[in-house]
C-alpha cells in the first residue's frame, strides 16, 4: 500500500506564491513538504534533513540556479538516488535536455496540473519504493521470460 | 544558314540578292556569247539589280506593337529613303552609261550626266548614314573614336593618293570639269570610308546593328570596287565585262538590303527605347564621369575585342610599308611627297591618341578607385547591418522566451489555485469561505501581475512603433509609490543572502502623472537593482526634493554586477540587455518602456555604472505644486522678475 505520508517533497521555487500553493496541495494530497526559495537554501535544506524526492525551478535568483542544484545534487554520492522533478516556465528545449542529460527524473512546463505534478511525484516514488521495486523487477523477469 | 544576329526577315532578302549577283557573277566568268553579248548583259545587270533593290528601301511596314501611336524618329524614316535615292542615282547613272556604250556604241566621255549621276549617289549614301542615331557615348569615347577612324582615314587617303587620286589628278585632261570629275570618285569614296568607320566607331544602337553591319559591308564593297575601278581605268586594263563589274550591283543591293534593315528596326519597339536612351544620355550631360556612371547603373557593360581596338594601328605598317616602297620608286615627283605628308600627319594622330589613352587610363584609375571604396565601404555597412539584424534576431528571441517565463509563471498561479478548488468541490470535502478568499487573492494577485506585464508588453509595442503612450495623468505621491514597491520588492526577494533594500524617502514629495506607470518605473528600476545584486550586496533608495522645489529625485543605488560601458548607450534600446545579465531572468523591455514613461512625465533618467561596482539610477521628474496654482504662478512670475 502506497502511503504519501511516509514521503517528503522537497518544493524548491522563487515564487513564493507557487511555492506555498505546491506545498498546500501536496499536503492536501498526504505528503510531508519541505520549502526551499533559492538553490542555495534547498542544498542546505538537503545536506540537513532527508528528502524523498525534489521539485525543483529552473530559474532562480542568486548564483545557484536549478541547473545548478541538479548538478551538485547528482555529483554528490549520498544525495544522487534523489529523484528529481524539474519545473520550469521556460519551454527551453536546450534547458530540457541539459535537466535530462543531469540526471533529472522528469521536467514539467508552467503553468502545470496539479494533478500532473501528484501523478508524477507518485508515480516516481512507486518505482522508487520496495514493493515498487519488487513489482518492477517480477515485470521484468516476466518479459524476459516471454 | 543565317548568322545569328540578323533577323529572319532580313537573310530572307538577302539571299535573293546574293544569288542575284551569283548568277550575275557566273555569266560574267562563263561568259556565253562572246565580249558584246556578255558587255550588254553586264551593264543592264548593273542597273536592274539596284532597281530590283528599290522597293527595299520604301513603303510602310506594319508595327510589330502598337506604342501609343507615336511614329518612329524622322531620322530612321528618312534614312532608307535617302538610301534609296542613292540607288536610284546609281541606277541612273549606270543607264545612261549603257545608253552610251550599248546605243550609241562609243565609251561614255569624261564629264558626262553619267557622271552626275554616280556621283550624286554619294551624299546621299553620306546623309543616309550621318542620320543614324549613335550610340549614347562620354565624350572622350566619342574623341577616342574620332581619332581612331581619323588614322585609317589618313592610311586610306595616303595610299589612294599614291595609287589613283593623284595620278588620276595628274592623269587627266586640263580642263576644271574633268580635273573635278576624276578626283570625286575617289574623294566620294574616301568619304564613303569615313563613313563606315564613323558607322562601325558609334556602331548604332542595338536594333539599328544588323543594318550597320550590312551597311558597312556594302559600303566597303562598293568603295573597293570603285578604287580598282579607278586603279584600273588609270591603267587602261578596264572594260565592261571585268568581273569587278559584280561589285557595284552587290554593293548597291546590300544598301537596298540595310534600308530595309533601318525600317525593321524602326517598326521595332527597341528603336524608340534606343532613342530614349539616348535622350536620357543628353538629359544626364556630357561629362565623362556621369555618361560611365548611365553605363554602369544601365546595360552591362560591353568591351569590345581586342583586335577591334587594334584595327586602326593597322595603318602604320601599312603606310611605313608604303613609304619604303615610294623611297625606292621615286619617279613621279608630283605624287611621291605627299606619301611622307600622310605618314607625318599619321605620327601626329598617333602621338594624340597615345596621350588620349593615357588620360583616359587615368580617368579610369581614379572611377576604379572610387568604386573600390564606395564597394569598401558598402560591405562595411553590409558588415554592420548584418551584425545588427543578427543582434535584433537574437534580442527579440530572447525577449519572447522572458516574456513568456513573465506571464507563465503567474498563470501557474492562478491555474495551480483553481485546480485546487476544483479538486475539493470533487472530493465532496468542505470549502471554507477563509480558505476560499486565500486562493482568490493569490489568484488576483497573479492576474494583476500578468496585467502588468502585457502592459509593459504593450506599451513597449507601441513605443517601438514610434506611438506615445496615453498617460492617465493625476497628482501622485511618489514618496508612498516607492515605499509600496520597495517593500513589494523586499517582501519578494526574502530567500537567504537576498539584498537589503534600505529606503529614504521625503515627504509628501507629489508629482503629476500615470499613478501605473510611474509604479513600474519604480518597479522596474528598484527590481533590477535587487536582480542584479547576487551576492546580497544593500540597495539604497531614496527620494528626495531637487533644493529649488522644481523637481523630485529618485536614486536607486547598488553594488551589484554592474555594466560595461560598451552596453551602456544600448540600454534604452527595446529588447537589449546588456552582457553582465546572462542568466538573470528579465524581457529586456523595462528600461526602454521606463526612459519613455519618464520622458513623457517631462523627466529625465540617468544611469551611471561600472562592472563589479554596481549601478545608480536617477529619475528627475518635475515637482507637482503643493500650493494653489495662482500662488505657484506668483512665485514663478517672482523668480523670473529676480
Amino acid at each position: 500500500m502506497f502511503d504519501p505520508a511516509e514521503y517528503t517533497i522537497l518544493i524548491v521555487e522563487d515564487e513564493r506564491d507557487l511555492q506555498v500553493m505546491v506545498a498546500q496541495h501536496l499536503v492536501d494530497e498526504g505528503y510531508r513538504t519541505a520549502q526551499a526559495s533559492t538553490g542555495l537554501d534547498a542544498l542546505t535544506h538537503l545536506r540537513t534533513r532527508p528528502v524523498d524526492l525534489m521539485l525543483l525551478d529552473i530559474m532562480m535568483p542568486g548564483f545557484i540556479n536549478g541547473l545548478a542544484v541538479l548538478k551538485i545534487v547528482r555529483d554528490t554520492p549520498e544525495l544522487a538516488q534523489i529523484p528529481i522533478i524539474m519545473t520550469t516556465a521556460l519551454a527551453d528545449v536546450q534547458h530540457v535536455k541539459t535537466a535530462l542529460e543531469l540526471g533529472a527524473s522528469y521536467y514539467l512546463t508552467k503553468p502545470y496540473k496539479l494533478r500532473e505534478v501528484t501523478a508524477r511525484v507518485e508515480g516516481i516514488l512507486r518505482e522508487r519504493s520496495p514493493r515498487g521495486r519488487v513489482a518492477l523487477a517480477s515485470r521484468q523477469i516476466r518479459i524476459a521470460q516471454r | 544558314m543565317r548568322p545569328d544576329s540578323l533577323p529572319r526577315a532580313i537573310w530572307h532578302r538577302g539571299r535573293w540578292i546574293l544569288l542575284f549577283n551569283a548568277l550575275f557573277c557566273a555569266w560574267l566568268v562563263a561568259r556565253p556569247g562572246g565580249h558584246d553579248a556578255v558587255a550588254a548583259v553586264d551593264d543592264v545587270a548593273q542597273f536592274v539589280g539596284p532597281l530590283l533593290a528599290l522597293p527595299l528601301c520604301v513603303g510602310d511596314l506594319p508595327r510589330r506593337r502598337a506604342r501609343d501611336g507615336s511614329a518612329a524618329p524622322v531620322a530612321l524614316r528618312w534614312s532608307p529613303i535617302l538610301l534609296g535615292l542613292g540607288i536610284l542615282s546609281f541606277a541612273v547613272g549606270q543607264m545612261i552609261w549603257t545608253f552610251y556604250e550599248q546605243v550609241l556604241r562609243m565609251a561614255a566621255p569624261t564629264p558626262s550626266w553619267a557622271d552626275v549621276a554616280f556621283l550624286s549617289a554619294y551624299p546621299f549614301c553620306m546623309l543616309a548614314i550621318l542620320l543614324l542615331p549613335a550610340r549614347p557615348m562620354p565624350r572622350v569615347e566619342r574623341l577616342r573614336v574620332a581619332l581612331d577612324g581619323l588614322m585609317v582615314m589618313i592610311g586610306v587617303a595616303t595610299f589612294s593618293w599614291y595609287f589613283v587620286l593623284g595620278p588620276s589628278l595628274a592623269q587627266s585632261s586640263n580642263t576644271l570639269p574633268a580635273k573635278i570629275v576624276a578626283g570625286a570618285y575617289p574623294l566620294g569614296d574616301l568619304m564613303l570610308i569615313a563613313c563606315v568607320l564613323l558607322l562601325a566607331g558609334r556602331l548604332g544602337t542595338r536594333a539599328l546593328r544588323p543594318a550597320a553591319r550590312i551597311m558597312c559591308i556594302s559600303l566597303v564593297v562598293t568603295a573597293i570596287t570603285d578604287t580598282l575601278f579607278d586603279y584600273q581605268t588609270l591603267h587602261n586594263t578596264y572594260a565592261t565585262g571585268n568581273l569587278l563589274d559584280v561589285g557595284w550591283p552587290l554593293g548597291y543591293m546590300g544598301l537596298g538590303l540595310a534600308a530595309y534593315a533601318i525600317r525593321l528596326a524602326a517598326a521595332s519597339d527597341t528603336a524608340g527605347e534606343a532613342d530614349a536612351a539616348v535622350e536620357a544620355r543628353d538629359g544626364a550631360g556630357e561629362d565623362a564621369g556621369a555618361a560611365v556612371a548611365v553605363h554602369a547603373e544601365g546595360a552591362p557593360v560591353v568591351v569590345p575585342p581586342l583586335w577591334r581596338a587594334l584595327l586602326p594601328y593597322v595603318a602604320i605598317p601599312a603606310v611605313g610599308t608604303l613609304l619604303i616602297y615610294a623611297w625606292f620608286n621615286r619617279g613621279d615627283e608630283s605624287v611621291g611627297p605627299n606619301v611622307y605628308v600622310g605618314a607625318v600627319a599619321l605620327v601626329v594622330v598617333v602621338l594624340l591618341r597615345q596621350v588620349l589613352s593615357i588620360y583616359m587610363n587615368r580617368l579610369l584609375y581614379v572611377q576604379l578607385a572610387t568604386h573600390a571604396e564606395s564597394l569598401r565601404s558598402l560591405h562595411q555597412r553590409e558588415h554592420e547591418a548584418r551584425a545588427a539584424a543578427e543582434t535584433a534576431l537574437r534580442v527579440r528571441d530572447h525577449f519572447l522566451r522572458s516574456a513568456s517565463h513573465d506571464l507563465r509563471t503567474p498563470l501557474a498561479m492562478i491555474m495551480g489555485r483553481l485546480e485546487r478548488v476544483e479538486l475539493r468541490l470533487e472530493r465532496g470535502r468542505a470549502v471554507e469561505p477563509a480558505w476560499l478568499a486565500e486562493q482568490t487573492a493569490t489568484m488576483s494577485r497573479a492576474a494583476e501581475r500578468m496585467l502588468s506585464t502585457v502592459e509593459e508588453i504593450t506599451d513597449a509595442a507601441q513605443l517601438q512603433i514610434g506611438q506615445t503612450l496615453a498617460l492617465r495623468l493625476a497628482v501622485v505621491d511618489l514618496g508612498e509609490v516607492v515605499r509600496a514597491i520597495a517593500g513589494m520588492v523586499a517582501d519578494a526577494n526574502t530567500w537567504p543572502g537576498a539584498p537589503s533594500v534600505s529606503l529614504e524617502t521625503a515627504e509628501g514629495v507629489l508629482v503629476e502623472g500615470d499613478r501605473a506607470r510611474l509604479e513600474r518605473v519604480v518597479q522596474n528600476i528598484v527590481g533590477n537593482a535587487v536582480k542584479y545584486s547576487p551576492h546580497g550586496t544593500p540597495v539604497e533608495v531614496r527620494l528626495q526634493v531637487q533644493e529649488d522645489e522644481r523637481a523630485v529625485i529618485l536614486t536607486v543605488r547598488d553594488h551589484g554586477v554592474g555594466i560595461p560601458p560598451e552596453d551602456l548607450p544600448r540600454l534604452f534600446t527595446p529588447f537589449y540587455r546588456a552582457s553582465t545579465s546572462i542568466g538573470i531572468a528579465g524581457t529586456g523591455i523595462g528600461l526602454a518602456g521606463c526612459k519613455a514613461i519618464v520622458e513623457q512625465h517631462d523627466g529625465q533618467i540617468a544611469i551611471a555604472s561600472a562592472p563589479g561596482e554596481g549601478t545608480t539610477v536617477t529619475v528627475t521628474l518635475p515637482k507637482a505644486a503643493l500650493a494653489p496654482e495662482g500662488q505657484d504662478d506668483a512665485d514663478r512670475d517672482l523668480e523670473l522678475a529676480g
